[in-house]
């Protein structure tokens, strides 16, 4: 797993690429709520590199999001791989994660 | 590599390093594509993760054994252990229609298997659990 971050703006753009399971997600986890601590409460991730994703890493994801929502700030996912957007499907992320094609459309909602 | 094989694991989380080489040589060889392999490859390791964690919390010395077998398009995978009884079929699934504030972070991994595998079947026999997957790849 590999994590990059950019700041567009007022958005910090996470982007996450490789396997994201169990030995990975807790440094996610770190790396996000290192950011969140710091007072970045608008959160883009761009998962077009995202490989493979488990059960530890869509905690983390679903944790990010219910910290976000306690601070009013605001989480968006972006540019999924196809088997990747079925996971999520799955899980029902869909229904409290909005999820954009593109990392372009996904940064006009911050504005 | 054969129609059958076989892996055993020790109950650590580790060993899901040699799980993954497996599914690897077993992919190539079977030629599956990504939505399939993807499905099959977290279902396993949710399995083995759910076993090392509940089924034996802690200790590392036991086997968890690996049946796969791939016919008619159907690969169908038994999973045995020893450890403590747990049937994935009758656990309640986790609540994934609720909004955000009252969604459960834990519960997603046996919600994955029952939503990506084709058929589940689980038997507790001799003190095992044996859990089998199917999935339809064609």
């Amino acid at each position: 797993m590999q994590i990059s971050e950019e700041k567009v703006g007022s958005v910090l753009v996470i982007s996450v690429s490789g396997r994201v399971e169990m030995f990975t997600s807790p440094r996610l986890k770190e790396t996000i709520l290192s950011h969140i601590n710091k007072g970045e409460y608008h959160l883009l991730f761009d998962l077009s590199e995202l490989d493979y994703i488990s059960s530890p890493g869509l905690g983390v994801l679903l944790y990010t999001a219910k910290t976000l929502q306690d601070k009013k700030g605001k989480m968006i996912l972006c540019s999924l791989k196809a088997h990747i957007h079925e996971v999520f499907k799955i899980c029902g992320f869909e229904k409290v994660l909005p999820i954009y094609k593109t990392r372009e459309e996904a940064l006009k909602v911050f504005k | 590599m054969s129609a059958k094989k076989i892996l055993t694991l020790k109950s650590r989380f580790e060993e899901i390093k040699k799980l993954n080489r497996f599914l690897k040589e077993f992919f190539k060889y079977h030629s599956l594509d990504t939505r399939n392999k993807l499905a099959i490859q977290l279902s396993l390791e949710e399995i083995f993760n759910n076993i090392v964690m509940y089924g034996y919390q802690g200790e590392k010395q036991h086997e968890i054994v690996f049946h796969f077998e791939n016919k008619n398009n159907v690969v169908t995978i038994s999973i045995e252990d020893d450890g403590i009884s747990f049937n994935p079929l009758t656990r309640a699934g986790p609540e994934i229609t609720t909004p955000l504030q009252d969604r459960q972070v834990g519960g997603l991994g046996i919600h994955l298997v029952r939503s990506q595998m084709d058929h589940l079947s689980y038997q507790r026999k001799n003190n095992k659990n044996i859990l089998t997957i199917k999935k339809n790849v064609k």
